[in-house]
């Protein structure tokens, strides 16, 4: 009932007196972990569910679901794990958790990890023991996600620069220090931005440019420290602090949020690695092996 | 020393005397006497000694006993060249030398392996190899799949000592080797860096050994040794590829560029023998610190499968209550081919004195 693939053994004969104990047919599954057949058998019967002792374990726990296409199990599963019912990566562990996740086809879970991984440094000191979940070519894919995230945040960056309406940055554009009252000669001078704003922004920029994907990309934190610093340094500018005190909040918001949005609009490309079947593929040539064993009569 | 590239139809075991076949993964028969078998490997003795037990005997066509092995018929063949008094076949590939190195290892045949160690080392002298950081990457990987641990210690320096292995600079070349492997690579350098950069505080500490008397240098370190040198020294630590005569003359032409000469300093007379005595002082401070790290790996090694071994010792005799463990102290194998290492200098990085553990 919960598994077309149990519910395709099941139409098959009794296997004969030599492969039953007690009695009973015994179906050899490929699974090496007791500990996941335990818990994966918990959640199909109305007993308390026994919960993995480690994300990993969920997480594979939720792969068998996928293999044996138990749809309403996987998503209880899910459920329980993004309510952290189930043990939930922490920390780092969330490379590890990638890994598995990608390992084992999880997409909506290695496309979860991936961007949570973005909030750390991808260095080998944070990696740590996480890398031996790492087997195929999951860790240049996530580099090479990590490095487009960059790259957007980048270009997002590089359009605050912009001096010109409808630029978010048009705003400050007046600041008497960069753009002196003009003169007879150059009545208009051309708009520039404040100095310590583009400090700011090219501080962020050179700092994005220095690491191809390593940096964590978690603006917040650092756009408050950036702004506070650049700010200090030009306080008494009539100009600018009234454009901070009408529309400072707002530009910054804004700021932080286009920048979230630009890398969080970067979808991870997703590659069957070595090791990873597809779940039909699996499921197939497991009932082809069990109709080996268990022939129709 | 021959590499062949001939087929191996052509190339097959057809002894005189042959008692026994040895019947590949790919199907291919190794006529051979097994008293030489039997000889060079006590795992294959052991095998053969079942293949003739009368329950188990399975016979070829000739009705010789067949041993059935899960090698390819060419690694097979160049294993047999090795044991037997015939002209020694020698793998042409990085790959292949890796994959014959594992089954010589896996049948625990000391002589053979000792055999093809040689040649590869004969091989480096001969022809110092222009290595590659993708191709030592993936020698690297397989030493350590394969438990092949002086040819790891080998790429692993070879790789510290030629190439960044920041994961940045790895980019996309981060699928060149498993996850794995890449962290046991980080730990395993880091343990350099960290020992290098306290046995190198201590070389500048001794005024690098006295090598650099009669150097009068206008600024000079709190060591009494130049600050340029000191300075220099000092890097390697942080990056040991800077432990190269390049860089040597690079930070004496930098130093003597900002106008040292002017200022009375003799540094721009510096002669070849205080440069050699002064490399070859150098050269030791960073052999020694390869040593110890190659003394705290097989000491966690031997620690961890010692762990390994009292784990399985204790969940096989847990329930007979037999469980009487001799000793928790690790027990420490040098194998000197292993754990020796040479004194490198900048000019010839493969070959000098060899120093020994004996020696710590």
């Amino acid at each position: 009932m919960t598994s077309p693939f149990f519910r395709d053994l099941l139409s098959l004969a009794q296997p004969s007196a030599n492969e039953s104990i007690d009695g009973l047919p015994v179906v050899q599954l490929p699974e090496d972990d007791a500990e996941l057949l335990n818990s994966l058998i918990s959640l199909l019967y109305p007993i308390r569910p026994v919960t993995p002792k480690s994300y990993d374990k969920a997480l594979n726990l939720l792969a068998a679901c996928k293999k044996y296409d138990m749809a309403q199990v996987q998503s209880s599963v899910r459920t329980k794990i993004l309510s952290w019912d189930f043990p939930h990566a922490r920390g780092t562990e969330v490379f590890g958790a990638y890994a598995i996740a990608n390992s084992k086809g999880l997409i909506p879970e290695m496309k979860k990890a991936a961007h949570t991984t973005l909030h750390n440094p991808m260095t080998f000191e944070t990696l740590g023991e996480e890398l031996r979940w790492f087997k195929g070519s999951e860790l240049r894919d996530l580099a090479l996600f990590r490095k487009r995230c960059r790259d957007r945040c980048l270009t997002c960056l590089e359009s605050f620069l912009e001096v010109h309406p409808p630029g978010p940055s048009s705003i400050w554009v007046g600041c008497p220090d960069v753009m002196p009252k003009g003169s007879l000669s150059d009545p208009s001078p051309p708009p520039v931005l404040p100095r310590w704003l583009r400090q700011f922004l090219s501080q962020i920029i050179s700092d994005l440019k220095l690491r191809a994907f390593t940096h964590p990309l978690d603006f917040d934190t650092s756009i408050r420290k950036a702004r506070l610093t650049a700010f200090k340094s030009h306080p008494s500018c009539d100009f600018c602090s009234e454009v901070c005190a009408k529309k400072g909040s707002k530009f910054f918001t804004n700021l932080s949020d286009k920048l979230k949005d630009a890398r969080d609009r970067v979808h991870i490309q997703f590659q069957c690695t070595q090791g990873f079947t597809s779940p039909p593929e699996v499921r197939d040539d497991l009932v082809a092996d069990l109709r080996v064993k268990f022939p129709k009569s | 020393m021959h590499t062949s590239d001939e087929p191996l139809a052509n190339l097959l075991f057809e002894f005189r005397g042959a008692d026994l076949i040895l019947r590949s993964h790919d199907s291919h028969h190794f006529r051979v006497p097994k008293s030489y078998i039997a000889n060079s490997s006590p795992v294959l003795d052991e095998l053969i000694q079942k293949a003739l037990d009368p329950p188990n005997a399975a016979h070829g066509e000739a009705s010789l006993p067949v041993v059935q092995l899960p090698e390819r018929g060419a690694i097979l063949h160049k294993l047999l060249t090795l044991i037997f008094p015939v002209t020694p076949v020698f793998p042409s590939t990085t790959e292949e030398t890796m994959e014959l190195l594992s089954v010589a290892n896996k049948y625990k045949m000391v002589s053979v392996l000792v055999h093809i160690r040689n040649s590869i080392s004969t091989k480096r002298t001969l022809r110092p190899p222009y290595i590659q950081r993708d191709s030592t990457l993936i020698v690297y990987s397989l030493a350590q799949t394969y438990g092949l641990r002086p040819e790891a210690l080998q790429a692993a320096k070879d790789l510290l000592m030629n190439f960044s292995t920041d994961i940045e600079d790895l980019g996309d070349k981060l699928d060149t080797i498993p996850g794995a492997s890449l962290y046991e690579l980080w730990k395993h350098h880091k343990r350099v860096r960290d020992i290098l950069a306290s046995e190198l505080e201590k070389f500048r500490a001794s005024g690098a050994r006295g090598t650099l008397t009669g150097l009068h240098c206008a600024e000079s370190s709190p060591f009494h040794i130049p600050r340029w040198l000191d300075v220099y020294i000092e890097s390697i630590g942080r990056d040991p590829k800077l432990f190269s005569s390049t860089e040597f003359t690079i930070a004496l032409a930098h130093h003597l560029s900002d106008g040292a000469k002017s200022n009375g300093c003799t540094c721009a007379g510096i002669t070849s023998q205080t440069i050699i005595n002064f490399r070859k002082a150098l050269g030791s401070v960073y052999a020694i610190s390869l040593v110890k790290v190659c003394v705290i790996d097989v000491t966690k090694l031997s620690m961890s499968q010692s762990l390994s071994r009292q784990n399985r010792l204790y969940l096989s005799c847990r329930s007979k209550r037999i469980l009487k463990p001799k000793s928790n102290r690790p027990r420490l194998y040098l194998n000197p081919w292993t754990y020796q290492t040479q004194i490198l200098s900048f000019d010839h990085p493969t070959s000098s004195t060899s120093v020994s553990t004996s020696q710590y």
